[in-house]
């Protein structure tokens, strides 16, 4: 019965959303504070609330080994431990789509409780997001039901696929989701901006923090998943460019673009029709997102394998939310007003080339991920577009967006002034440090491409540390202050990211050897001697884990395990981290040399200051936490002026020297 | 079915009061669209679901499950019923020797050998036992397509110092012994267990006639002369067959106990289609090995394999 009530509760959600929609929209022709738009948040209440329970139920039904419901048995087993029971719950499609639809209604029911100020551009935004979630739960209800009967039911499942079963998997894709999703709320107030033909400020402001927010999550999904590829799957490998990697990438881009394009929009009214414009982009690529993840149209670690006629479904959401969005930029986007116009070295200036750079990159990146799905539909030869590509294209526009970054927080709103800016930053003093990267990098043999990465990450981290230095004093304000070590934290975070990376790209060759017990092999200066291998069995795999002595101290543990209910085998690697760097070991199969000795596979890799990707990432987190946190504490975001404009700059010198900062 | 709806029922009943409740508040048309919003809410959920819904088919969460299971008579259970039993019997007294043993088994005979393997060493742990050594060298034996390897030989070591008795082990070192060349050896376990196994065991004639079938091959390289030399001129193969013959010969005069020796010789006649030389080779051997029964089992497996009457030499 639980698979059925279930079952009833994604229904429910569904009508719950589709009303959302339509009262709402009655809602706000009403003014935003009628019955109807009460009703629409009511309906956006009851949606929360039945897939909430769905999805609850779906993880007791998982708990419980249910395995008449057909999501339960091909992606549980009894012996699984109960993390991964639980975590299988969205370690497939269909229950992952739940939870992509779960968060789709929280954030309909966040746009009604805490969304724009005018009410009638809430209740709007409340019902494009209805229409959004009501594109979803149909999808969900009669094309991806994760209550779907098998019967007679299987007495065992076929368990969770092994390289998903890690702690680190069960926290990744709602995360992502939250951020995917989240970027749906920025395209519903977008959207809702242009049919309400609202102002570029008033919109940038309204959808600012949840573009921020979606952002930071997306970040955070991002680079937990980069993580859990790094140490699971083997190879060593954080970042492959891979298809399903390039779907998360590409939203997150155009959020970065938006979220600092919705800045200087808010603060002075630039690019309204290109915040607007990103907002409704970044979700229509989140949904393109899930159609290359979900229709089966490539082959990633990452994707599901599903069949056309689900991608069909998601291409049918991704034309809807495309046409509905452009058609009305293209309507109405004249309505968004023009800014006050700047100089081409202001603070806005610097953002919109910055953005442009995002977008290029972004663009660049559709266009590799695409191009076989391209090539493969005109029926020519199969061909594969991988990290060369995106090196020679993505990855320089990166590193030159990266240079800018540190500047424009020194530059002046309007008037510009690049040269007092760069002053202000002692950007000479600066080039010290950088240069001593570079020099450091050339000195370890790095590539071209990781020297330079290597500069412009000291230069950004430079440049963080210089903001701080500079404005913390200038914002009195504590939200001013939150602002400003937020956007230093964020971009600390790039400058670690980019180090770590050109690190990382500058390491030794990896070491494939198969080694007898008491045997050893040499990497990075580091002697690792193979003391044995040994059965270590967990609840649902079998293991041989090798013990592997390094420089004749402390030892790490890799392990090689065999998932008998999914019939797969996974690598778990053993990895020894300080401040220099991870020593990373993974065992393989064994087989018997030519000499009688029974040895075993391993594969030794040196991965200098990796650290500094995942520390990067936590900064630019934590960053972007501090930045919504302030712009959540100072509420109406302060309006900057020109230097015409300096009557009100006297008139609120704090409150426009906070703005400034 | 009834208790499913009363629940869709009160569900369904309270979203849409909660749905309606803010135009309910107000007045003229706004209430009657609350109503129908409700409505709507209500009975188009309930028809959502009806559009592939099962509201008749049971749950089946496995710990209820399992319990009938356990209740039910094992002879009625399929094949996947008979190793979740297995799996339950296990997870719920690791220490259960004999459904350990019973599900390794059972994945042995399913292909499924790896999983197979950690059951039985488990199991070894708890008790090592001579049957759980044996099932473990089998299993391993299959797993390597035939081969006796090293842990293969070590499980049936330790099963045969265990327990003399069981003849699997002492087949299996046999045949590993034969693999390596050692056709003295392998005649020794062979001819171990045949004398161990009663006259009409059935595994006395198994063993007795596949011994027979290897320690009769030639050994040239453990390959049959004949397969060597396919395709090659026929008076090259007799000459070998000859030759052999003599060598035989001359091998068995100077030790009349090698019943490889007076197998090998049988069978080397038979090649030469001269049944009564078979014959007559296979009662030479009997009445140079008198005092032993293994040979005797041998040569009898041999004989019965041909087709051959016994004969006194």
């Amino acid at each position: 019965m639980i698979a059925e009530i279930g079952r009833f509760l994604i229904a429910l959600a569904l009508l719950a959303c589709v009303a959302q929609t339509f009262l709402s929209w009655r809602g706000a022709d009403q003014g935003g504070r009628s019955g109807a738009a009460r009703a629409g948040a009511a309906a956006a209440e009851i949606a929360v609330v039945a897939a909430g329970f769905a999805f609850l139920l779906l993880i007791i039904s998982f708990v419980r080994s249910d395995f008449s419901i057909a999501y339960v048995a091909t992606n549980s087993h009894v012996d699984k431990p109960l993390l991964y029971k639980i975590s299988g719950t969205w370690g497939g499609h269909e229950g992952s789509m739940l939870l992509w639809c779960w968060i789709l209604v929280l954030f309909g029911l966040g746009l009604a409780r805490i969304g724009p100020r005018d009410p009638a551009l809430r209740a709007r935004a409340v019902s494009f997001q209805g229409l959004l979630s009501s594109l979803f739960f149909a999808f969900l209800a009669f094309a991806s039901n994760p209550f779907e009967r098998i019967l007679p039911a299987p007495i065992q499942g076929a368990d969770l696929n092994p390289i998903l079963q890690d702690p680190l998997l069960a926290i990744h894709p709602p995360m992502l989701y939250v951020g995917y999703v989240g970027l749906s709320a920025a395209f519903a107030i977008a959207a809702a901006g242009l049919m309400q033909k609202s102002g570029g400020r008033e919109l940038a402001a309204a959808l600012r923090p949840w573009a921020l927010g979606a952002w930071i999550s997306l970040t955070g999904g991002i680079a937990l998943g980069a993580w859990w590829a790094y140490y699971e799957l083997g190879w060593g490998g954080w970042w492959f460019w891979d298809p399903v990697e390039n779907a998360s990438f590409m939203p997150w881009l155009l959020g970065a673009a938006l979220v600092h394009s919705a800045i200087a929009t808010e603060k002075r009214g630039a690019f309204p029709g290109w915040t607007v414009f990103l907002a409704l982009i970044a979700y229509i690529l989140s949904i393109l997102g899930a159609f290359l993840v979900r229709s089966g149209v490539l082959t990633s670690v990452h994707a599901f394998a599903l069949d056309p006629e689900r991608g069909m479904w998601i291409l049918g959401m991704l034309g809807v939310s495309a046409v509905a969005g452009f058609a009305l930029f293209a309507l109405r986007a004249g309505s968004l007003g023009e800014g006050d116009g700047f100089e081409p070295t202001s603070r806005e200036a610097f953002i919109g080339v910055n953005n442009l750079l995002l977008a290029v990159t972004a663009g660049v990146v559709l266009i590799g991920t695409l191009y076989p799905l391209f090539v493969d539909l005109m029926g020519w030869p199969m061909i594969s577009v991988g990290p060369p590509y995106f090196d020679a294209s993505a990855t320089p526009l990166l590193i030159v967006a990266a240079a800018l970054m540190p500047v424009a927080a020194f530059l002046p709103w309007a008037n510009g002034g690049a040269k007092p800016g760069l002053k202000q930053m002692r950007a000479a003093f600066l080039l010290v440090p950088v240069a001593g990267a570079i020099i450091a990098f050339i000195a370890f043999g790095a590539p071209v491409l990781a020297v330079v990465a290597g500069g412009v990450g000291a230069w950004a981290l430079c440049g963080a540390a210089m903001d701080v230095g500079v404005h913390w004093r200038a914002a009195k304000a504590r939200a001013a202050r939150f602002s400003v070590m937020g956007r230093a934290l964020a971009h600390a975070g790039v400058g670690f990211i980019a180090l770590g990376a050109a690190a990382d790209a500058s390491r030794p060759p990896d070491i494939n050897r198969a080694l007898a017990p008491g045997e050893s092999l040499v990497i990075a200066g580091h002697t690792l001697t193979l003391e044995g291998v040994r059965r270590a069995d967990g609840q649902n795999y079998m293991a041989d884990r090798a013990t592997i002595r390094v420089d004749g101290r402390a030892a790490v543990s890799p392990e090689r395990r065999y998932y008998p209910g999914a019939d797969q085998t996974t690598r778990e690697v053993g990895l020894r981290s300080d401040w220099r760097g991870d020593l990373y070991v993974s065992v393989g199969e064994a087989r018997l040399r030519e000499d009688g000795e029974m040895v075993y596979e391993l594969r030794a890799a040196y991965h200098p200051l990796v650290w500094m990707l995942g520390f990067g990432a936590f900064l630019v987190v934590a960053g972007g936490g501090l930045a919504l946190t302030g712009r959540l504490m100072s509420g109406a975001p302060a309006r900057v002026r020109g230097r015409s404009d300096a009557p009100a700059e006297a008139a609120a010198p704090s409150e426009a020297a906070e703005a400034r900062a | 079915m009834i208790i499913f709806t009363l629940v869709c029922m009160t569900i369904g009943a309270a979203a849409a009061i909660w749905l309606a409740r803010p135009l309910l508040q107000e007045s003229g048309a706004a209430r009657l669209i609350g109503i129908a919003a409700g409505a709507f809410l209500a009975l188009g959920a309930l028809g959502a679901y009806f559009v592939n819904g099962m509201p008749d088919a049971p749950g089946a969460p496995y710990q209820p499950r399992m319990e009938a299971l356990r209740a039910a008579d094992p002879e009625t259970l399929t094949p996947a019923e008979q190793e979740a039993w297995l799996r339950d019997a296990v997870r719920r007294d690791p220490r259960d020797i004999e459904a350990r043993r019973l599900l390794g088994r059972f994945l042995a005979a399913t292909q499924r050998e790896l999983e197979a393997i950690a059951h039985f060493e488990q199991a070894i742990r708890v008790s090592p036992q001579a049957r759980l050594f044996n099932d473990l060298g089998q299993t391993i034996v299959t797993l390597n397509e035939g081969v006796v390897t090293p842990e293969a030989q070590r499980a049936f070591t330790t099963a045969h110092a265990e327990d003399p008795a069981m003849p699997e082990p002492a087949f299996f070192l046999g045949a590993a012994a034969y693999e390596a060349g050692d056709r003295a050896a392998a005649a020794a376990f062979w001819g171990g267990i045949i004398t161990r196994l009663d006259e009409d065991d059935p595994y006395r004639e198994a063993i007795a006639s596949r011994a027979a079938d290897l320690l009769s091959r030639p050994s040239m390289g453990g390959a049959d002369p004949a397969a060597l030399t396919e395709g090659a001129e026929r008076p090259d193969v007799e000459a070998m067959i000859d030759g052999m013959i003599a060598r035989l010969e001359t091998r068995l005069e100077a030790d009349p106990a090698d019943i490889s020796g007076w197998l090998t010789l049988a069978r080397a006649r038979m090649m030469q289609d001269d049944p009564a030389g078979a014959a007559d080779a296979l009662a030479r051997g009997r009445a140079a090995l008198p005092g032993d029964p293994a040979a005797r089992a041998l040569i009898s497996a041999l004989g019965a394999a041909f087709g051959l009457e016994e004969t006194d030499a």
